[in-house]
Order: structure tokens, then C-alpha cells, then sequence
């Protein structure tokens, strides 16, 4: 089976002034018995966010959310964030990041919704990410 | 209108479509305002309370695909207008700029609205599909069957997981564009779709969900089924059989037809309470509700003197075990282990997109094409911009006080270095910019405005239509740099996941479930029949079921001393022929099955039967059984082979294949 892969919004890479105050937002609204899913940074080999982090909420749906970078988190010049999403036993995820700025604005950088029919399924969805 | 009427019409709306959805894509992109017409004939239709609500369920899959495409074209046109802002900016007069603007602001306007429409037609779908769906006897679009890993295994020709993703379609799908993931990729995608398709070619095992019931119980005379499954679909169900054919009768007897429709008690309870019955906390919490469902159906039967009866079936089964749900303690091990190996294919999928990515970078007809000459356009850009902002600071130094002076300086200080850095990477020879090192990634010595430029075309080449934008000669170097990292140390992540993930689902699939089921015909001409079974599903290996079947039968005779009390024992081999493939289509099964009936004063009936199910097209499986009864009845003492066929169909899977298509 194919992941069908709804996009709102897709992009491939953000430079991020963190000095500045800049960040990301990531967040995951699941569907189906059981989610499977896991953020990473590629470079640093580091797990940013899963299905196992509680929930910010669970009605009327069930979302994970996560603020990079946070003080413990380590910046490199580039790295990539790469959310993998398996289909075990979930049949759709929405996978949302926004870039905040410093002033309190925010914009979208991806907003994808990936569903599945067959439970073997995976899909990942990398943002090359550079900080200064 | 009766149910089968009701029902070709839907198949048919949904064959007519897909023709128009096939011509609509050979011809020319619609406009906004075709675009808008054709979205307000269908809110009328959905407006019309004359519409019946089949027709209308169907109509607002279209009405939903409509929007998405105006929303896709929406964009569209917001982006080509902030482009030529961007571009022709300087060129434009006060009013022109206003002009450009204020399209723009329509545009994103308009943008907006249907986003909400879309929001709003996805969240309707999923607080009305349920109610309807169980509230009618009547076959619904909403054939629902909730995500399990394997699920109630060993159920053949039904709804799968993903069945469920059409009805309630995630309240997220405001989807402007739609692409589906095969091997070879595809032209329009963004680049990391085709990573993820030649990773899956490489390295993909596929398995397969042998899902739930959903075809007529077997009491159903017309069933192709003749051992019935321990669990029917968690939320609900449809299964329809038609023409019955003896092998042994040249008779005109007219076709019968069977239809049944089953629901659990959790789509009741999740309709109820007007709860997503795919959000996982409630799916969950409520794990007992799901071990109940019911049957509601009919069997068309022809009567010796050329009429037809509708016969009533009405079905309950609870499932006692049920070691299948993926939330069991017992099963957790298992999401674990995949949560490990799914990580670090994660981690891997992500270093081989930055060296795949900044392999472009080092592509000669790249660099020399399209990334050195726009980097100098850029930088040329960054000059003047800095050059008017030093002139701006500057004059605000000059009139600045002693408290601001310093912040002031420092900003001048800042963009002097800046100015200096350009400056130099604009004489600098186009051997020395935007080279990665040996990894791949940026050398520590890229200015800050590289990084921001690498970040600029990664967003312009590597997105939507990458393929197109970058060309076909640096797309297909990339493609076969991919291919030659993939070699199998890279993929060993990607196998390993995908070996896990196998696992995980043998694990759950293969095990347990017991459930104790009453099925009921009743008839107003001739036996009512009773039969209470006990059915117990196990995975004996890989894409291999066992079924096992032991009922007590009562048939219910208005002549006095007529009635008829038995017990039936059924077994089924189920096989999985072959893997599921990446189009869409259900695998094959082989199933085989022999069934015993002992019934007071008749002699015994023994069955056997082979059955194959074939898909042929997404959505519509074709089963095709021949049966071996040593008595055609119990009026013929004679041995006949009867070959049966019929449809089952998903509805779900059925509608989402167009609309995703």
C-alpha cells in the first residue's frame, strides 16, 4: 500500500536565528488505536519527540507538541529534524511545524496530513535545519 | 428505495466519476471562477433536501475534492502574485503595488474560506457518519473498521485498516495537494517523497492485514462464506453477495441476493457520545466495548412455486479473548521494539536526506545553471538592502543621543561586516563559495550568508515538482547517488524497521480470539433457523489462519413435530497468496473449509469448499467458491458441487480510491 500524503504546506529547509529568540514548533495529531511515531535530530542522534511524550491534549483530539530548541537542547550550524511515522496500528497523522519569531509572529513551514491503509507502512518527513 | 437500488446507484455515481475524475485530469487546469460553479451546483445538490442521503454522502466526497482543488488553485495564484510583487516590485507605481496587494489579500481571503469549508466538511463527516451509518438498515459510505495491527486477523474479504480514514477523514486533511508514494517515484513530488519511495523499493518487506468479516454470515444461503470469523468490524460493516449458481440446475431461477450489515457496540457508543472513534485514548479506554457487534441483513430465497422471500438475518457475536489489540499489556513489548527501530531509521532517513541534499550543491550543472549565479543575484540583493540600512543607521547616528548611540553604532558595526563579507564573496572565486565538505554538510568557514542561500534553494528546488524545477539530468544524479548510498549498510535501518513491523504484526495477528456468536433467519414461509456458535481464530504462521467453528443449530418448523435440532462443526485454512502490493489492491486468499452438519432426522451433510477471493480493483474484491455437498438439500439425497461468486465491497476503501487518486 502507499501512504497518501496530503499537503498543506511542505518545506524542505529553515534558517533559524536562535540567538535572536527564534524557534520551531513541532506538533502531531494522531488517529487509530495505537500512534507510532518519533522525531529526531539526524546530527546529534538525539529523540526530540514521540508517541510516548503525554499528550497535550486527548479531545476532541489526541496532540503532541514540542518547542525546539529548549535550553537542554543542543544546537548545531546544520542538522536535520526528521519525523519518521509508522502505520502499525494508526491510520493517519498531521504533522504540523511552525517557525516563531522573536516579535511573537509565527509562520507555517509544514503542514502535512499522511494516512495509510496498510499497517507495514512508514513515511518520513525531514526539515533541514540551520541555526545561527 | 430499496437497498440494492440504493446501492448501484452509489457504485455507479462512484464509476461515473472516476471517469470524469481521469478526464479531468488529461484536460486543461480548471479556472477559480469553473472551479467555484462547479462546487456551488454541488452545494446545491448537498442543500436539497430531495437528495437522498447515499447520493449526498457521495456528493460531499466531491463537494470536499472540489475545494481541496480550489484551494490548491487559491495558492496558487497567491504565490504568483507575491512572486511578481517581489519581482516587478520597483517597477510599480503606488496604485499598481495596491492593485497587486489587493489581489493578493482577496486571494488569501478566499484561501482561507475554503480551508474552513474543508475543516468544517471533514469535522461534519466525522460527527455524522456514525449516527447515520447505525441508524439506517441500509448500506452506508460510512463502512467503518478501526485500525488494528492484524486486527480480529483471519478475516477474509473485508474492510482494512484504512477503511475508516474516508468516513471520518482526519480533521487535519485540509490538503491542497495530493501525492501518492510508488516506487518509481513519481515527477511531481517534493524530493523528500522520492527519498521515501526509493528507500520503500529498496528496502521494503511487504506484509499484509488479513482484516474483518464483511461478508454474510454463512447461515445466509447465498454467502460465499461458509465458516463464519470471530470478529466482525469494530465499527461497521457491509457485504453484499449476489447471483447463486448450482452446477447442477438449468433451470430460470431467478437471482438471489443476501446483504447484511454489522456494527459494534463501540461505533454506537462513540456516535453517542460524538467522539472520533479513531482518537486513541478513546479507542483505549473503551477496549470491552468493541468485543460486541451485531448483524443486521436479509437473504433473498426463491420459493418452488417462482416467487421470493426475503428471509430476515440477525447476528450478535461477543469476543471472549481477544488478544489482538495492540494496547494489550502483552503486545506492548512489540510497539516498543518498533518504536526503537523506527527511531533509528529515523535517524538515518534524515542523514541520507542532508547528504543527498547537499550533493546537489556539489552537481556542476547545478552549480553552474542555477546555484552560483542566483547566489551572486542574491548577494547583490542582501548589498543594496544593507547599503540602504547603513545609510538609514547612519543618519539616525547622527541626530542619535548618548543612550542610543551605542546600540545604534553597533547595528552600524554589524552591517559594515556584513557589507565587507558580501563584498568579498562577491569578488571571491566560484570554486570557494557553497562548497560542502566531504560529509556533505557546510565547512565551518560558510558565511551566514551561504547558510541562508543553501536554506533558499534547498525551499525552491527540492519542494513540490522538484523534479521539474532542478531537471531532469541533476534530478536523475541525485536519484542515482541515492541509489548508491542505499547500499546495505544504509538500508539496514530501513530493513530492520521493516522486519520489526513485520514482526510486531505476526505477533499480534497470530494471536487468539474466542467469541461465542448467535445468527437467526427468519422466514414467514417454511423453518425459521436458529444457530449458536463458538468460533475460535488463531494464527497458526505467517499469512496462515485457522478458523474453527462449532455451532448448535434449531430449525424452527410451523408443522407440528417438524422441528429440526443439529450441530455443525466448520473449519477454514486461511492463505494469504501472495504480498500486498503497493497499488492499493487486498491480496489474494485461498481459503479452504469443510463443514459437518448432524441434524435430527435427516442423514448428516458434509461440505467442503474452496474458496478465492480476487481483488480486482481497490475497494471491490471478487470471490469465487466451489462447494462439495455429498446432498444439495435436504429433499435431493444426491451429491452436488455448486460454484458461487459475488462482490464484496468496501465502500470505504472504494471512495477514498477515487478521491485520493
Amino acid at each position: 500500500m502507499a501512504v497518501d500524503v496530503q499537503v498543506t504546506k511542505e518545506t524542505v529547509a529553515v534558517f533559524l536565528d536562535v540567538t535572536n529568540g527564534e524557534h520551531l514548533h513541532y506538533r502531531v495529531t494522531v488517529r487509530g488505536a495505537t500512534p507510532v511515531f518519533t522525531l529526531v535530530d539526524s546530527q546529534t542522534n538525539k529523540l526530540l519527540m514521540s508517541h510516548k511524550d503525554t499528550p497535550v491534549a486527548t479531545s476532541p483530539s489526541v496532540t503532541y507538541e514540542r518547542k525546539w530548541p529548549l535550553p537542554a537542547d543542543q544546537t548545531l550550524q546544520v542538522t536535520g529534524h526528521t519525523m519518521g511515522f509508522h502505520f502499525l496500528a494508526a491510520i493517519s497523522y498531521r504533522y504540523e511545524v511552525e517557525r516563531h519569531f522573536e516579535d511573537g509572529t509565527s509562520e507555517v513551514l509544514i503542514d502535512i496530513a499522511y494516512s495509510s491503509k496498510a499497517p507495514e507502512d512508514w513515511y518520513f518527513q525531514d526539515l533541514d535545519v540551520t541555526t545561527v | 428505495m430499496n437497498t440494492p437500488r440504493a446501492l448501484l446507484i452509489v457504485v455507479l455515481l462512484v464509476l461515473v466519476s472516476s471517469g470524469s475524475l481521469v478526464c479531468a485530469q488529461e484536460s486543461k487546469e480548471p479556472s477559480v471562477a469553473q472551479l467555484k460553479a462547479k462546487i456551488a451546483v454541488l452545494e446545491a445538490t448537498d442543500r436539497d433536501p430531495a437528495t437522498l442521503p447515499e447520493i449526498k454522502e457521495l456528493n460531499r466526497s466531491f463537494l470536499k475534492q472540489r475545494r481541496i482543488q480550489l484551494k490548491a488553485l487559491l495558492q496558487k495564484r497567491a504565490d504568483a502574485l507575491r512572486t511578481y510583487l517581489a519581482n516587478v516590485g520597483p517597477s510599480l507605481n503606488t496604485d499598481e503595488k495596491q492593485l497587486v496587494e489587493e489581489s493578493i489579500r482577496q486571494a488569501e481571503a478566499d484561501l482561507q474560506a475554503v480551508a474552513r469549508e474543508v475543516q468544517a466538511s471533514s469535522a461534519a463527516e466525522i460527527s455524522n457518519a456514525l449516527p447515520t451509518a447505525v441508524a439506517s438498515s441500509q448500506p452506508q459510505l460510512a463502512d467503518l473498521d478501526l485500525v488494528r495491527p492484524g486486527g480480529p486477523a483471519n478475516n477474509a474479504n473485508t474492510t482494512d485498516v484504512a477503511s475508516v480514514e474516508n468516513s471520518t477523514l482526519p480533521n487535519s486533511v485540509t490538503g491542497a495537494t495530493t501525492s501518492t508514494v510508488q516506487p518509481p517515484a513519481s515527477g511531481s513530488t517534493s524530493f523528500n517523497a522520492e527519498l521515501n519511495a526509493l528507500i520503500r523499493a529498496k528496502a521494503r518487506v511487504d506484509q499484509t492485514d488479513n482484516t474483518k468479516q464483511t461478508e454474510t454470515p454463512s447461515i445466509g444461503a447465498n454467502s460465499t462464506s461458509l465458516v463464519d470469523q470471530s470478529s466482525a468490524s469494530d465499527l461497521i460493516g457491509l457485504a453484499t453477495n449476489f447471483a447463486g449458481l448450482s452446477a447442477s440446475s438449468n433451470d430460470n431461477q431467478k437471482e438471489t441476493s443476501s446483504v447484511s450489515v454489522t456494527t459494534s457496540a463501540y461505533a454506537l457508543l462513540a456516535a453517542m457520545n460524538r467522539v472520533d472513534p479513531l482518537n486513541p485514548v478513546f479507542y483505549d479506554n473503551h477496549r470491552a466495548w468493541r468485543n460486541f457487534s451485531v448483524t443486521l441483513g436479509y437473504d433473498d430465497e426463491d420459493q418452488a412455486d417462482g416467487t421470493r422471500q426475503r428471509a430476515k438475518l440477525l447476528g450478535a457475536k461477543f469476543l471472549f479473548i481477544n488478544k489482538r489489540d495492540p494496547n494489550l499489556e502483552r503486545n506492548k513489548k512489540a510497539i516498543d521494539t518498533l518504536t526503537a527501530s523506527l527511531a533509528n531509521a529515523t535517524a538515518s532517513f534524515g542523514n541520507l536526506a542532508i547528504r543527498s541534499r547537499g550533493f546537489v550543491l556539489t552537481l556542476e550543472s547545478v552549480r553552474t545553471s542555477t546555484l552560483l549565479p542566483e547566489f551572486k543575484e542574491f548577494l547583490e540583493q542582501r548589498r543594496t538592502k544593507v547599503e540602504l540600512d547603513l545609510e538609514r543607521e547612519r543618519n539616525k547616528l547622527a541626530s542619535a543621543t548618548t543612550t542610543t548611540r551605542p546600540d545604534l553604532q553597533k547595528r552600524i558595526d554589524t552591517l559594515e561586516a556584513t557589507e565587507t563579507r558580501i563584498d568579498t564573496l562577491l569578488k571571491a572565486s566560484d570554486d570557494t563559495k557553497l562548497v560542502v565538505g566531504s560529509n556533505f554538510l557546510p565547512a565551518s568557514t560558510w558565511t551566514r550568508e551561504e547558510l541562508e542561500y543553501r536554506t533558499i534553494f534547498f525551499n525552491k528546488y527540492l519542494g513540490q515538482n522538484y523534479r521539474d524545477k532542478l531537471g531532469k539530468e541533476a534530478a536523475d544524479a541525485v536519484e542515482k547517488f541515492v541509489d548508491e548510498q542505499l547500499d546495505a549498510g544504509e538500508l539496514i535501518a530501513f530493513r530492520n524497521l521493516d522486519s520489526v513491523g513485520s514482526g510486531a504484526l505476526e505477533y499480534i495477528r497470530r494471536a487468539p480470539q474466542l467469541s461465542v456468536a448467535f445468527f437467526t433467519k427468519q422466514r414467514k414461509i417454511g423453518l425459521n433457523e436458529y444457530l449458536g456458535e463458538a468460533i475460535f481464530d488463531y494464527g497458526l504462521a505467517n499469512r496462515i489462519n485457522l478458523t474453527l467453528n462449532g455451532a448448535y443449530s434449531y430449525k424452527d418448523s410451523k408443522v407440528i413435530g417438524g422441528d429440526q435440532r443439529g450441530f455443525v462443526f466448520g473449519g477454514q485454512l486461511q492463505f494469504q497468496l501472495n504480498r500486498e502490493n503497493l497499488l492499493g489492491k487486498k491480496p489474494f486468499y485461498l481459503n479452504l473449509s469443510t463443514n459437518g452438519n448432524w441434524t435430527s432426522g435427516t442423514d448428516a451433510i458434509y461440505k467442503a469448499q474452496g474458496k478465492i477471493s480476487i481483488p480486482i480493483a481497490d475497494g471491490i474484491d471478487f470471490p469465487v467458491s466451489v462447494t462439495y455437498s455429498n446432498q444439495a438439500d435436504d429433499l435431493l439425497k444426491e451429491s452436488t458441487v455448486k460454484g458461487q461468486f459475488g462482490f464484496s465491497i468496501d465502500t470505504a476503501r472504494l471512495i477514498r480510491a477515487f478521491l485520493f487518486r
